[in-house]
């Protein structure tokens, strides 16, 4: 079956799902039973998209857990298959298929060795060593400190000999990584992996040795050190579940050289002439940190928000309290001028003396009330200034230095520039610019992206520079800054530059443009093409880079967060992207409008002016409802219509408005009140809800009312639907849809791959399809909606699809139901038909035309 | 304490809201300083809420009894019943934010519960009941599949326990969203409400 690029990133995205669950399946307590379903749901989804030899392999591993609920660690075989998984994991989806040729011979070598008997094992995993494999058993409750410590270190160490090469005899840099290979032998010998221990004091030794200079390093002895150090990290990023003997007695061996100074190929570099990587990262005061979970960290700040709010209620009491006091003076006041009018001749002297006593009473009780208030008054004063510290500082523990992830990237484009034969001068500036952590993590890929073509299409080899009368050595630099309360990240190279014919070349070959409009298009118009997908102006594909993919990543995450790009080029002298993104996403400055009576908010970024619009300048013509603004075509749509409610009922004498640039147009959406600002802190709202049309989260306002906060790029769509239909309203109205009801046909699988396949073949014939991932869920769905026929899987999580048939055949006797799966075997099928089923295929059945020939009769 | 007082509501007549010549004004100058008021007031708080209505009040030895417990509440003519497992917290009724194009039917839109934005589901509509004309009700905070929703009902029962053999399942595809039926003493048809369901068709958007 040729597999398109969506049923290839759909099987990708269900392995890798799938591929951590079966890792932890290698406990002593785990449920074997779950691990062979997931194996067999996987193996479904590789026959189905054509993948024999993976399809192989899931089906050693469906063998190899249904010996249920025995453990044998010693089965490298199945661990082996769990590696090549997660190699395969890591590939991109049009690398899948030569990724798994690559590793056929593999696979089929594991795949013809039988399975081994199982016996009775002990519960506890013992420590096994193959001859090539170490697998410690470090202990549980120290592993998770040991590997972050690790990690910490060994990402300074990396850091560090970036900078080494500036100058292999830097005492302060040999001194520091001195100390972390110390360090990260010290932490290993607290857990007991002797390997580790052995590998460090290693490195240290050599590190020792360059520092009372009994050996000069160089460029060779520094690759032995990153190669050291990279083996590290991979082992911490595996948790240290496995260690490749030989791979680390090579390092070793190579370090003892070094110490030795066995290394001839060794060429003394002076300081500062060849390439150089500059680290420019301030200096972060290290602090002490705690692993915290995300959730945390979100009910923390919601409970902060929540407090900020509560507290602020305080002035509405105070107020409330000062008016009972201004009350309480004003009878005072009264009473006094009462007392004074009375003639005291005429009234008895106790009664006298009891009216005095009342009106002191009630003036010291104005004083005390007085008093009160002023004590509260400050309480409160206090209480919100705390809420409000607190809510800042939990605002603040969301943000992160931009250095956090700025400082794998010197390394990196030294990497890039070994493998490139190219020599690149790297900085960066402003690491010490804060961003929220979400936002953080998801520069990575973009910026990766971004550095990589910087370093392959942009700067070009020594020779070539030196004839453009260039520095041999090309500069890429990185700046992070806060701008106008964004994150302003711009990214330079002096390198080729774009050419822009090249590009307009490219566009016109791919025909996404008539040549006519091109030729009108500014300069940063056409390199907005540069970000469709698989769009590339290389010839030839490195490792590095020239798919088209790394744009296209660029693009989609910056529409994640809301940020945008921007592209300058000179042809020859070199590029510059700039990266705005919001600083944070937990908190928006928003201008708040009312809706329908209900308040929402619009994400001031997006919001090019507020106006009032007076009658009298609302214009219609035959595109709409518009008014001018600064010579400009503002299209007015009601809010609360394009929101799904009753809107306006015509528009007043005065209108407000918001205008938001989208989509080449300006839009004039026409609000209930006047606008006004306000921070909100985003919130997420009910996942059930799935995605609401033009809101994409929601707040709480001052006053604890909930604020949905508009979704830009959703209303715009809205809006131009809506003025396009307000438009065609009459041939709208006019015009009848004589579609024909097509069949509803329900998909039951738990594979995403296979219920997308279905689902292809079947509305491929014409049918209405819906989907259910289990057979809990097409319960559900046959119960809420009327299907035409359902097509159910068998072995799912759940309820199975034997007794999925069972229920829907009680509650609708004539619906017909299909059963498909890989069990071919003669009880299965008569089972599924005993179930109630019309009809029992094999997967096999896709490949022809019986599937679709099989449900074309039964409807 | 005088049993007088309480028994006449002394405040009301002698007091500051009645004609002011209750001896103990001198000394305590408003009526709810006086330890009179301050004891009616405790006595009133402390009597049952819903005298009237059937015998639903949990007694000790009910708590004794086998069967499932269902946590009942009304809305409307029809009474409801829900696992006590979901249900999480009463609140007084807070004001509910409409959601675009999904408010209308069986979702009533979010609210601020203890700080918390969650989904209102309307029981009114998605039954097809007359709402009450003022908002005078409570409203049940539940948490199913890891997700927390509301619903507005006029008034709560309280948690009864009901013998399994009274429990009727429901398969009739006219009254969706209900699983079970059981009578009480003399409340007929509870309906046992069909989370699972509901939530799905919140989810799959049937609603």
């Amino acid at each position: 079956m040729k597999n398109d690029r969506f049923i290839l990133d759909l099987f990708l995205g269900e392995l890798r799902s799938n591929c951590g669950i079966i890792k932890s399946a290698f406990n002593a307590d785990a449920d074997a039973s779950m691990f062979e379903n997931v194996a067999r749901s996987l193996k479904s989804s590789a026959k189905l998209v054509g993948f024999v030899e993976l399809a192989s392999l899931f089906a050693f591993l469906e063998d190899f857990f249904a010996q249920k609920n025995l453990f044998v660690d010693c089965d490298s075989n199945a661990h082996e298959c769990v590696k090549i998984l997660e190699e395969i994991s890591a590939l991109a989806p049009d690398e899948i298929e030569s990724g798994i040729d690559c590793r056929a011979e593999r696979i089929m070598s594991i795949v013809s060795t039988p399975l081994l008997r199982r016996l009775t094992v002990d519960v506890q995993p013992k420590k096994i060593t193959d001859e090539n494999v170490e697998r410690p058993n470090i202990d549980v409750s120290m592993k998770e400190l040991f590997v972050v410590e690790v990690s910490k270190q060994i990402e300074f160490v990396l850091n560090t000999l970036v900078e080494l090469e500036n100058d292999y005899h830097s005492k302060s840099k040999l001194e520091a990584l001195m100390r972390a290979s110390h360090s990260i032998k010290g932490a290993s010998r607290a857990v007991g992996l002797d390997s580790i221990v052995e590998l460090t004091h290693q490195m240290e030794n050599c590190f020792s040795a360059s520092l009372n200079d009994k050996i000069s390093l160089n460029e060779n002895s520094v690759d032995v050190f990153f190669k050291c150090a990279d083996f590290i990290l991979e082992l911490c990023k595996n948790g240290f579940s496995e260690i490749n003997v030989l791979r680390r007695n090579s390092l070793l061996k190579a370090m003892q050289d070094i110490e030795n100074s066995k290394n001839t190929n060794a060429v003394i570099v002076s300081s500062n002439k060849k390439e150089n990587v500059n680290l420019k990262l301030a200096t972060v005061h290290e602090a002490s940190y705690v692993r915290i979970a995300i959730e945390n960290i979100n009910s923390i700040m919601a409970l902060a928000a929540e407090g900020l709010i509560e507290n602020r209620k305080f002035e509405c009491f105070k107020d409330l309290l000062s008016t009972i006091k201004q009350e309480h003076e004003q009878i005072s006041n009264r009473l006094e001028e009462a007392i004074n009018m009375l003639d005291v001749s005429v009234v008895e002297s106790s009664a006298m003396s009891r009216i005095e006593i009342v009106s002191r009473a009630l003036r010291e009780q104005t004083l005390a009330l007085r008093n009160t208030i002023d004590a509260f008054s400050d309480y409160a004063r206090k209480n919100v200034l705390l809420s409000s510290k607190l809510y800042r500082e939990v605002l603040e523990s969301r943000m992160r230095p931009f250095s956090d992830l700025a400082q794998r990237f010197p390394k990196m484009v030294r990497d890039f520039s070994r493998s490139l034969s190219k020599k690149i001068s790297f900085e960066i500036s402003g690491a010490t610019a804060s961003i929220d952590r979400d936002i953080l993590e998801k520069l990575d890929a973009p910026l990766t992206h971004i550095l990589r073509n910087a370093c392959d299409h942009g700067i070009e080899l020594p020779d070539e520079r030196i004839a453009k009368n260039k520095n041999e050595v090309g500069k890429i630099t990185i700046k992070a800054a806060h701008s106008a309360g964004m994150f302003l990240l711009t990214i330079s190279d002096d390198g080729n530059g774009i050419d822009v014919e090249k590009v307009k070349a490219k566009i016109l070959a791919r025909k996404l443009v008539p040549e006519e409009i091109l030729e009108q298009m500014q300069e940063d118009e056409i390199f907005e093409f540069l970000f469709l997908p698989a769009f590339t102006t290389k010839e030839h594909v490195t490792e590095i880079s020239g798919r088209g993919v790394g744009l296209d990543v660029v693009q989609t995450m910056l529409r994640e967060v809301g940020g945008s790009v921007s592209v300058e080029s000179q042809l020859g002298k070199g590029c510059t992207l700039t990266l705005k993104l919001p600083i944070t996403r937990s908190v928006l400055k928003s201008l708040l409008v009312v809706v329908d009576s209900q308040p929402y908010a619009f994400a001031l970024s997006s919001v090019y002016r507020t106006l009032m619009v007076a009658r009298s300048d609302v214009k219609t013509d035959e595109r709409g409802t518009y008014f001018l603004l600064d010579k400009k075509r503002i299209n007015l749509v009601d809010t609360a219509k394009i929101l799904g409610f009753e809107g306006l009922q015509g528009w007043g004498e005065n209108i407000y408005v918001v205008v938001i640039a989208g989509r080449g147009k300006f839009w004039g959406f026409a609000v209930e009140s006047l606008p006004s600002e306000a921070e909100l802190v985003v919130r997420s709202l009910n996942t059930s809800l799935g995605k609401i049309a033009c809101v994409s989260s929601a707040a709480l306002g001052a006053d604890g009312l909930p604020i949905l906060i508009v979704d830009i790029d959703d209303i715009l769509i809205h809006a131009s639907r809506l003025y396009l239909k307000n438009t065609l309203a009459k041939s709208d109205d006019e015009a009848t849809t004589n579609k024909e009801h097509s069949a509803k046909i329900l998909i039951v699988d738990d594979s995403a791959t296979v219920r997308e396949v279905e689902r292809k073949i079947l509305e491929n014939n014409g049918y209405e399809v819906d989907t259910a991932v289990d057979g809990v869920d097409g319960w559900n769905l046959v119960r809420l909606s009327k299907y035409d026929l359902v097509v159910s899987d068998i072995d799912m999580p759940r309820m199975t699809g034997f007794e999925l048939t069972e229920k829907i055949r009680k509650l609708y006797p004539n619906l017909p139901i299909v059963i498909v799966s890989y069990k071919d075997r003669r009880e299965d099928e008569q089972r599924g038909l005993l179930a109630g089923a019309n009809a029992y295929l094999t997967k096999k059945s896709f490949q022809d035309n019986t599937f679709v020939q099989t449900i074309s009769k039964l409807i | 304490m005088s049993a007088d007082g309480l028994k006449q509501r002394c405040w009301a007549e002698k007091g500051l809201w009645g004609d002011c010549t209750c001896s103990q004004l001198g000394n305590v100058i408003h009526c709810r300083n006086c330890a009179t008021y301050e004891n009616a007031a405790t006595q009133h708080l402390q009597t049952n809420v819903l005298p009237k209505l059937p015998a639903v009040r949990n007694s000790a030895d009910e708590f004794k009894q086998s069967g499932k417990a269902y946590f009942i509440f009304k809305c409307a003519n029809l009474y409801f019943a829900l696992s006590p497992n979901y249900v999480g917290e009463i609140t007084p009724i807070s004001e509910v934010h409409r959601i675009p194009h999904r408010s209308g039917n069986a979702i009533e839109g979010i609210s601020n519960i203890n700080g918390e934005l969650v989904l209102v589901i309307d029981i009114y509509s998605t039954f097809s009941l007359v709402k009450p004309e003022t908002e005078n009700g409570l409203m049940v905070l539940c948490k199913f599949g890891g997700e927390n929703f509301a619903f507005k009902t006029e008034s709560v029962l309280g948690v009864r326990k009901v013998d399994e053999a009274k429990i009727v399942e429901v398969a009739d595809v006219s009254r969706r969203f209900v699983c079970e039926s059981f009578s009480v003493n003399n409340l007929k048809n509870i309906n046992v409400l069909d989370i699972e369901l509901l939530t799905s068709a919140i989810i799959n958007r049937r609603i």
